[in-house]
């Protein structure tokens, strides 16, 4: 068991941390949806209603979609764009999918290389793109749940406004949509562009996310 | 397991589907009752179909509510399908359209008697 947690700590570390935030903003959620209710002259609703309903769903759904596109353009953009000095980057020069003997497929796989990667051929190559194809469906179904959620919460809102609704096609040309999408989009793309280029020339003593204290910030530090 | 796992969604779609069911039936009702309270000058009884806010936009300068109701023009009829989004519902009642909003275990009129405005929001003889 401390075996297990040891050697799984940064993943379980992750995990608990966002199921205490995600039961915080559950808890915020609702203080904040019932205050909004009672001053438009509504009704306040249980904590139970409130995580099963659609506005609670937009915004867990919004955060992630951004979330799985910022790590889907990561893993995808880094293949052929580079950052000299950066340790999030390949080496200048080394840009593009590389060859099967740099990456261990097929003849060059090694003793303990995956399954797909020591078949070659299809397997190979979908395992090769496993990991950006299952961040970008992640992306497309957290986006296809902010799209319907984000639509049922609007409608609410607009029933409430003694408005009409709108279809779900009108909704994902509407600015609420847009506004909520782009809003987290922003943010996402300056994090990485800052962690980018921050760890050139700044220092995280003993992350891997960083180069060692003492390595020059331009001179073939990459990767 | 595996096959109880499999019966989570259907068990969440069929009570889903209940709730749904059980919500438009309530609303329609809550509606009926409305339009049968008015008609029958029962103003006492329309008004606790109403928010507090939408009894007190008809309590403006000393007026009752229970006297007022009765003397718009809110007729009803036939009732139409009923749309609900989250504590909001909208029914169509005749001629007129109705908004309400979840009341604890029930449902309250936020508005009625409203009439459809291209890009505005309804015209109502009754909101708050």
């Amino acid at each position: 068991m401390r075996r297990f947690l040891r050697d799984n700590g940064l993943t379980l570390f992750f995990l608990l941390i966002m199921a205490v935030a995600l039961a915080g903003q559950a808890v915020a959620g609702v203080l904040d949806y019932n205050d909004r209710a009672v001053s438009q002259g509504g009704h306040p609703v249980s904590l139970g209603r409130y995580v099963t309903g659609s506005q609670f769903a937009v915004d867990v759904a919004e955060n992630w979609q951004s979330e799985y596109l910022q790590f889907l353009l990561f893993v995808t953009v880094t293949v052929w764009l580079v950052q000299r000095g950066s340790p999030e980057s390949k080496p200048v020069g080394s840009q593009g999918a590389e060859s099967d003997a740099d990456q261990q497929i097929g003849v060059h796989a090694l003793p303990g290389s995956p399954a797909p990667a020591r078949a070659g051929g299809l397997p190979a190559l979908l395992y090769g793109y496993s990991l950006g194809l299952t961040m970008g469906v992640i992306f497309l179904l957290s986006w296809l749940a902010q799209s319907i959620a984000g639509r049922a919460a609007f409608n609410s809102e607009r029933l409430a406004d003694h408005r009409d609704t709108l279809l779900w096609t009108q909704y994902l040309v509407s600015p609420d949509f847009w506004n909520r999408t782009l809003q987290n989009w922003q943010s996402e793309f300056l994090a990485v562009a800052s962690m980018v280029v921050l760890s050139v020339y700044l220092r995280q003593r003993g992350s891997p996310e960083s180069k060692p204290v003492g390595a020059p910030h331009a001179t073939g530090i990459e990767g | 397991m595996r096959k109880w796992l499999a019966l989570v969604p259907v068990a969440a779609a069929v009570t889903g589907g209940c709730s749904q069911a059980r919500d438009e039936s309530s609303v329609e009702t809550t509606a009926r009752n409305f339009f049968g309270a008015v008609t029958s000058e029962d103003g006492s009884r329309a008004c606790a179909l109403l928010t507090p806010r939408a009894r007190s936009a008809l309590e403006t300068g000393g007026s009752r509510c229970d006297e007022e109701i009765t003397k718009l023009p809110l007729e009803g009829g036939e009732a139409g399908p009923a749309e609900i989004w989250g504590e909001q519902a909208r029914i169509r009642m005749g001629g007129d359209t109705v908004f309400l909003t979840r009341w604890a275990s029930s449902w309250k009129i936020t508005a009625a008697g409203c009439e459809h405005r291209t890009g505005e929001p309804y015209d109502c003889e009754v909101e708050g």
